[in-house]
């Protein structure tokens, strides 16, 4: 069974001088059958040479400058964070509960 | 015998006898045996036709007798009573059936029409059914032009079954998919009684008498719709995509005040949902951008009285409180244990018996930081099981401090310099950059340019205004001293820089120093010993 990653962005913090974005907050879910988790992170990033405008964002745009921040190897210390937390899950050993 | 040509006839009575004899008599009056009388016509199309610019037939009660107009009929295929009107399809003619009563006491009487299968009696106003497809109908585009129908103080369109034969009342307006029916029982032997409103086919409404199989329902199909039920202003509302009306989407309102402004057992504002699993839903509609979400308004005052929620167990109350201008708090009504947030920079807040020295809670308000007086007055003089502050970016964690090998992977020795690195360490004194605290210990920059990096901790530079990111510098800029990276890199979000140091490596040096110390110290003693052993 594989695993499903999904990124979200909680929030972005924007100077108020210029609007410009320089942190995301953003969330990664990992679903492996009944089984999820995920972590909440932020990454800064630098002021653009040619900024959008706010309004016109979108979230699979800003989850693009996330990734692009982090480079492949942090990102994948993420997963790799993840694949774990999901293998806890699947190897519990313990049932904590009463019969009556 | 031959047909009679009278233009003009002038009745006689008395002794002068009938006017035709064998056309008349005194006795059975005119008799016309075979064939037509026609009166403004010499061809006569029926038994009797009258044919002129107005034609006239009237009855006149002069004594108060019985007058009638009466058509009995034989045939099989029955009687028709026809009347027609602007048979030469002129425009503005107007066509009249009335069935007027006159007299000084008009009010008391009535005016009636019967449909019936077998004679009705109109002496007694007995007799007859009403029979099986027997109808009234009113068709045409003309509409009443002075009165509507069924007007009048007492006017009344009456349906009653007086015979007790488990016979339906029915009204039906329409038909097939766009109808209303009103449908009784009148004597309850069988569970017909309700009303049906169709609309496109579907049943939008039907009012039944909760019978097996003919509960009441109210549908709104696939077009707009809403309930609405309001008796003295309790008001209880179904809506679905009233938008038209300001309502939004699919609302339910329910608006009940009784005089103590809460709800008291099951007479006043109680919503029940009873079931397999009683459960109450908020979904949110096919579009994934739209919330579901329960609302609750609490009042506009503030303190432990504003319960905007509460949660009842099996003793005391979880109660959710408005506690200040845009604080709120959940809390033990029993205990005063609660947990509070505040807006602002207010923080967050675990309250034991709602007492400032058993606090603890992130707040911004001083400074960012964790705060707990109970913390700090929980003491303890043994030296073991430190705490640490572990990690990076968002993921600091509180850890215990160990010594033990159970925790330690891969042992070997350190091999220090010792004495040759200790005495290019000067121990400094400084005031806190933030409390103003007066402190003695070491500088982690002078332990990193001595090459002492064992003792020096790493730390992520969170960039801020200083590097253009944001308005504000970074929490790390503390009194703005150029911060030392650790491989001599330029300064950037991310980049390692010297940060703390690890006093147990200066320890470990210190005692290899020690050591070195001794060593010199024991060599120094057994040449002394040689010495004066000579």
């Amino acid at each position: 069974m594989t695993t499903n990653y999904t990124w979200h962005i909680l929030n972005l913090v924007r100077r108020t001088s210029d609007g410009m974005v320089w942190n995301i907050e953003y969330k990664i879910s990992a679903t492996k059958g009944e089984l999820s988790t995920s972590t909440e992170r932020y990454v800064k990033v630098p002021p653009a040479a040619s900024p959008l405008p706010f309004s016109s964002l979108t979230e699979a745009q800003v989850i693009t400058w996330v990734k692009e921040r982090l480079g492949s190897e942090k990102e994948q210390k993420i997963i790799d964070f993840l694949d774990t937390e999901i293998s806890k899950k699947e190897n519990k050993t313990r049932i904590t509960e009463l019969p009556w | 015998m031959s047909a009679i040509n009278v233009n003009s006839i002038t009745g006689r009575t008395g002794t002068h006898g009938p006017v035709l004899t064998g056309v008349t008599t005194a006795t059975n009056g005119l008799n016309i045996i075979g064939g037509n009388v026609g009166i403004g016509t010499s061809v006569p199309e029926g038994q009797l036709h009258l044919r002129s610019g107005g034609p006239n037939v009237r009855f006149q009660d002069i004594q108060g007798g019985t007058s009638r107009l009466r058509m009995n009929t034989i045939s099989p295929v029955g009687g028709r009573f026809i009347m027609e009107g602007d048979i030469l399809g002129e425009q503005g003619d107007d066509f009249l059936l009335g069935f007027r009563v006159g007299g000084v006491d008009s009010s008391s009487e009535k005016v009636s029409i019967g449909i019936h299968t077998t004679f009705f009696n109109s002496d007694t106003g007995t007799g007859g059914d009403f029979a099986t497809g027997a109808s009234v109908c009113i068709a045409g585009t003309e509409t009443f032009s002075s009165k509507d129908f069924g007007e009048g103080d007492q006017a009344t369109i009456q349906f009653v079954n007086t015979s007790n034969q488990g016979r339906t009342n029915f009204i039906g307006i329409g038909s097939g998919s766009d109808s209303l029916t009103i449908s009784a029982d009148h004597f309850g032997e069988a569970s017909v009684s309700a009303i049906d409103m169709k609309i496109d086919g579907v049943t939008i409404l039907h009012l039944g008498d909760g019978g097996s199989g003919n509960d009441s329902y109210f549908s709104g199909g696939s077009n707009t719709s809403w309930f609405n039920f309001n008796c003295s202003g309790q008001n209880v509302a179904f809506n679905a995509d009233d938008s038209g009306n300001g309502r939004g989407y699919t609302e339910f309102n329910y608006n009940c005040t009784d005089s103590n402004n809460q709800a008291t057992g099951t007479t006043w504002g109680t919503l029940s949902i009873q079931g397999t699993n009683g459960t109450l839903e908020l979904v949110r509609n096919t579009n994934t951008g739209n919330d579901a979400f329960l609302e609750i308004q609490g009042k506009t005052s503030y303190g432990s009285s504003n319960k905007i929620t509460r949660f009842l167990g099996d003793s005391d109350a979880l109660n959710i409180i408005n506690d200040s201008p845009g604080d709120y708090s959940i809390n033990n009504s029993a205990t005063n244990h609660s947990i509070s947030f505040a807006n602002g920079t207010g923080g967050v807040f675990i309250h034991y018996a709602d007492s400032a020295s058993t606090n603890f809670g992130i707040s911004a308000t001083d400074g960012v930081g964790v705060k707990s007086k109970l913390i700090y007055d929980t003491t303890s003089s043994s030296t073991t099981n430190y705490l640490r502050i572990s990690g990076s970016g968002t993921a600091y964690e509180l850890q215990r401090s160990t010594s033990s090998r159970r925790y330690k992977d891969n042992i070997t020795n350190y091999v220090g310099i010792g004495l040759t690195r200790i005495e290019n360490i000067t121990p400094k004194t400084w005031a806190d950059h933030k409390t103003g605290e007066q402190v003695v210990g070491l500088i982690a920059e002078e332990l990193h340019d001595i090459g002492f990096t064992e003792a020096v901790s790493y730390s992520e530079w969170d960039a801020g205004s200083e590097l253009g990111y944001g308005d504000e510098p970074s929490y790390m800029v503390g009194n703005g001293t150029t911060p030392v990276t650790k491989n001599g890199e330029d300064l950037d979000e991310g980049v390692e820089v010297v940060d703390g140091i690890s006093d147990r490596a200066v320890l470990c040096e210190m005692l290899i120093a020690i050591k070195q110390l001794k060593a010199d110290n024991d060599s120094l003693r057994q040449r002394i010993s040689t010495l004066e052993s000579n």
